[in-house]
């Protein structure tokens, strides 16, 4: 039962109490009232009765006078007078009789009381004044007699109910009392219990939860709350409790993160122990050799180049070794800094793995091993990075030649659809020394080989599988492996072949834009325009430095790639006129050149700089981070509150510009000079003086081709909306 | 003539150095792998023993360690040879019994020296 209803029934319960109480008060209290009400009546009843006995007695007695009087002969004894008010007392007296014969018979139970019959005397004594003969004195006597004993009769009876209702009164008091003591016992001892019941149990709920509360606050994340039913109270246990699992289950993926972090760090740290080791094996060779040669040069006359031919191959060998390793270690921290393009092409599978199984035929024969391949191509051609693919490839393959001697390799290609998409599968097995179970989790982590000795015993960076699997998930595909120590090891490398529908096409299918390409080599000119016009660019080629600044000025490009080295105007002093021109100075400028003066090109106001021979991929990558940033251009916004601000950031267009902006006249100095700007916007400015400075700067031939659009007034902002609506506009 | 152990499994390494000690008016033996070393130096003790520390089967520090513990090898100096250049392997080296230690890629004259040096002092 849940804990409101208990709560609920408990007020109920109470509630019907405190009612009946009240009920049973209503009701007595009426009773009382009614018996308070006859015992009035009767007790008046009583006293009407008690006068009408007086006044009776006193007639009486008047009668037996009057009778007296006639007895002794008196003729005049009686006046007029006086025999008349005695009549009418009598007939009071029959009244009050009537009246009270009524009461009687209302106030006192049939039989419970007797009839006055006072009647008959009445008469009696009407017919006796009126002289009319009648009964004697004798008779009137006996009848009056008889109704004063009926009178107290009576009498006797009132005060006997009187009695009898102040009794009962007394009862329904006493009993209404009890009753009313009994409901209050009742709810006291409901409200105790209940309150006892609710606190203890409350009580303990409150424990339970707070036991588990700091179970879990002193990391016991295992403690469970146990099952306390239903009601709000096990719901909050069964709530603390999802609360724990969800800690314990965050608290375990913390702390496999840190684990991880901890083991990386500790691969990292063997990883450049690893490294200085094998980077210093071959360094030995080179140094060790030619200063060998050197000596052998200086010491020995008779040398001729065949002597020298074989320590020269060495010194060669050691040199490519040391360029591998690098490359591996650049190739990592290319993937893992997320610099590494894709360049996807229409590839003929076939050629490319004919291509693989060539070059890796000398590691075989090294190891005595027999590569196996077996094609089941259904696309002659696909869609991939090939180079990636290739680089993949050669690395499963030559681990399998490194790890397995005198057995076989198996190179097995085939395609594969399943949910709507085809996967190149290239699966390379080996019969080789194999992997354990934990060598195998760890296959595939940076800077880790099965183990130190293996990397003794076989060399290697330890690099090649990371860097494959980190290809393969660039060009959205997979590879997993499976192995068992002593048993060979199986590399699957899974490839999505259709990429048109994938994320990866977008980036190409996007670009857009104008390139202007200056290089006086036709061969790379052409080479750049085609990587370029690949990826959607609009691009014009110009092959010497006056023809490509003449043609940025025609067509005023997005963005100049620019060679260093050429005849007559070379490329640096291109870039100058091409910053010095007042609309081309904000355009990015791409230098290629072939020496790396890098952080000269940058000096000299170049945006990007590449080194000569520049791969396509790179190419088209950098492009396309200079392309945005710049497709539209610098916004000088000066304005002291925001409003402004506010306008344009909900016209069309705005996202994008980038837009600086202050309300600081210094600072706005400071841009001035620091940024290329292609639109100034001002808005209202207290300090007018500096603001007209500044228009007055502004108009000068420096600044003529930006546009400064203004509003001096608050008013003017809803003008300066609609002329920034159709500039921004037109600059998309 | 004196006669120094070259222990060094990289084939390249070992050429270089045997011949360039050789030039120097030593006589070289070369093993392969640490326990080839021990085992040559059983059959006939060399002057002095430059190993290498990373090496297959049984590797530079178990060499120095078994070499220092039998009684008819452990006079036979040790220089440690290894491309890992880091801090402590220096105190590895020297902790497994090796007499010097010296990293790869070999300075010749510095090496020498360390040679001489030993030979020096057992004679």
């Amino acid at each position: 039962m849940s804990f409101t209803r208990r709560l609920t029934l408990s007020f109920v319960a109470i509630l019907v109490l405190s009612l009946g109480s009240v009920l049973i008060q209503i009701w007595g209290n009426d009773t009382r009232r009614r018996n308070v009400w006859l015992l009035q009546h009767v007790i008046r009843t009583q006293s009407e009765l008690n006068d009408f006995s007086q006044r009776m007695y006193s007639a009486h007695r008047k009668i037996l006078v009057v009778d007296a009087l006639a007895e002794s002969g008196a003729q005049n004894g009686v006046t007029a007078e006086e025999r008349n008010e005695l009549l009418s007392g009598i007939e009071a007296l029959a009244a009050l009789e009537e009246e009270l014969s009524g009461d009687l018979q209302e106030y006192l139970e049939e039989g419970g009381y007797e009839p006055l019959g006072a009647s008959f005397l009445l008469e009696y004594w009407q017919q006796f004044l009126l002289g009319s003969g009648g009964p004697t004195g004798e008779e009137l006597q006996r009848e009056y007699d008889a109704l004063s004993s009926r009178i107290s009769a009576n009498e006797w009876y009132l005060l006997a109910r009187s009695d009898e209702i102040n009794m009962g009164l007394r009862e329904v008091v006493s009993r209404t009392n009890k009753v009313a003591l009994g409901v209050f016992l009742l709810a006291l001892i409901t409200t105790f219990v209940l309150g006892y019941y609710m606190t203890r149990y409350t009580r303990r709920a409150i424990r339970q939860l707070q036991k588990g509360t700091s179970e879990w606050g002193g990391g016991n994340f295992d403690y469970s709350i146990g099952d306390m039913g239903h009601d709000e109270f096990g719901q909050l246990a069964n709530s603390f409790n999802d609360m724990a699992a969800s800690l314990r289950q965050a608290m375990g993926r913390v702390r496999e993160a840190s684990r991880r972090a901890d083991a990386a760090n500790q691969a990292k740290s063997g990883f450049l122990a690893n490294m200085s080791h094998e980077l210093r094996t071959p360094m030995n060779a080179i140094i060790g050799y030619s200063e060998m040669l050197l000596e052998e040069i200086a010491e020995e006359e008779q040398l001729s180049v065949n002597d020298l031919q074989p320590d020269l191959e060495k010194i060669q060998l050691a040199g490519k070794h040391l360029l591998t390793l690098i490359n591996d270690v650049l190739d990592i921290s290319k993937i893992e800094s997320g610099r590494m393009a894709v360049y996807w092409e229409d590839v003929a599978l076939e050629t490319v793995l004919r291509d693989v199984e060539i070059t890796v035929a000398p590691l075989m024969e090294k190891n005595g091993n027999t590569l196996r391949c077996e094609f089941n191509l259904q696309n002659a051609r696909i869609r991939t990075d090939v180079t990636r693919l290739r680089q993949i490839l050669l690395n499963l393959l030559s681990n399998a030649a490194k790890f397995t001697r005198a057995g076989d390799v198996h190179l097995t290609v085939s395609e594969l659809a399943e949910g709507g998409r085809n996967y190149l599968l290239a699966e390379v097995k080996d019969t080789g020394i194999g992997m354990s179970e934990e060598q195998l989790g760890r296959v595939f982590d940076a800077f880790v080989q099965a183990d130190l000795s293996t990397t003794k015993q076989y060399g290697g960076s330890g690099l090649g599988l990371t860097i494959s699997r980190k290809f393969a998930e660039l060009l959205g595909g997979t590879i997993t492996a499976s192995s068992e120590l002593g048993a060979g090891s199986r590399f699957e490398l899974r490839l999505p072949i259709d990429v048109s529908d994938s994320k990866f096409a977008n980036l190409e299918k996007n670009a857009s834009g104008d390139i202007l390409v200056i290089d006086d080599d036709l061969a790379a000119l052409d080479l750049s325009h085609r990587a370029l016009s690949r990826e959607g660019y609009r691009v014009r080629t110009a092959s010497s430095g006056a023809e490509g600044l003449a043609m940025a000025k025609e067509h005023r490009p997005d963005l100049v790639v620019l060679d260093v080295m050429m005849p007559g105007l070379d490329g640096w002093q291109v870039l100058h006129s091409l910053r010095g021109d007042a609309v081309l100075g904000s355009v990015p400028v791409l230098m290629l050149s072939m020496l790396n003066e890098h952080d000269l090109g940058l000096l000299l106001g170049a945006s990007g700089y590449l080194v000569k021979p520049v791969e396509s991929a790179e190419l088209t990558a950098v492009v396309r981070d200079l392309l945005p940033a710049t497709a539209v251009g610098n916004m000088l916004l000066i304005e002291e509150g925001d409003i402004l601000a506010q306008v344009i950031e909900q016209l069309p267009g705005a996202e994008h510009w980038k837009i600086y902006h202050t309300g600081d006249l210094a600072r706005v100095a400071e841009l001035l000079t620091e940024l290329p700007w292609q639109l100034i916007v001002m808005g209202p400015h207290n300090d007018s003086g500096q603001i007209s400075r500044l228009v007055a700067h502004l108009r000068t031939e420096h600044w003529r081709t930006v546009p400064v659009l203004m509003a001096q007034a608050e008013e003017e902002i809803q003008s300066l909306r609609e002329q920034l609506g159709a500039y921004l506009n037109r600059g998309v | 003539m004196q006669t120094i152990l070259l222990v060094e499994d990289n084939e390249m390494n070992r050429d270089m150095l045997s011949r360039r000690l050789k030039r120097k008016g030593y006589e070289v033996l070369l093993a392969v792998d640490g326990q080839q070393g021990i085992d040559m130096c059983l059959q006939s003790p060399p002057a002095l023993m430059l190993l290498d520390m990373s090496l297959p089967v049984k590797d530079g520090w178990q060499v120095a360690r078994e070499m220092k513990a039998t009684p008819a090898l452990q006079h036979i100096p040790i220089i440690a040879l290894t491309a890992h250049a880091m801090a402590d392997d220096r105190q590895r080296a020297l902790l497994a019994g090796c007499d010097d230690y010296d990293t790869k890629p070999v300075d010749l004259p510095r090496l020498l020296g360390k040679i001489a040096h030993l030979l020096g002092a057992v004679e």
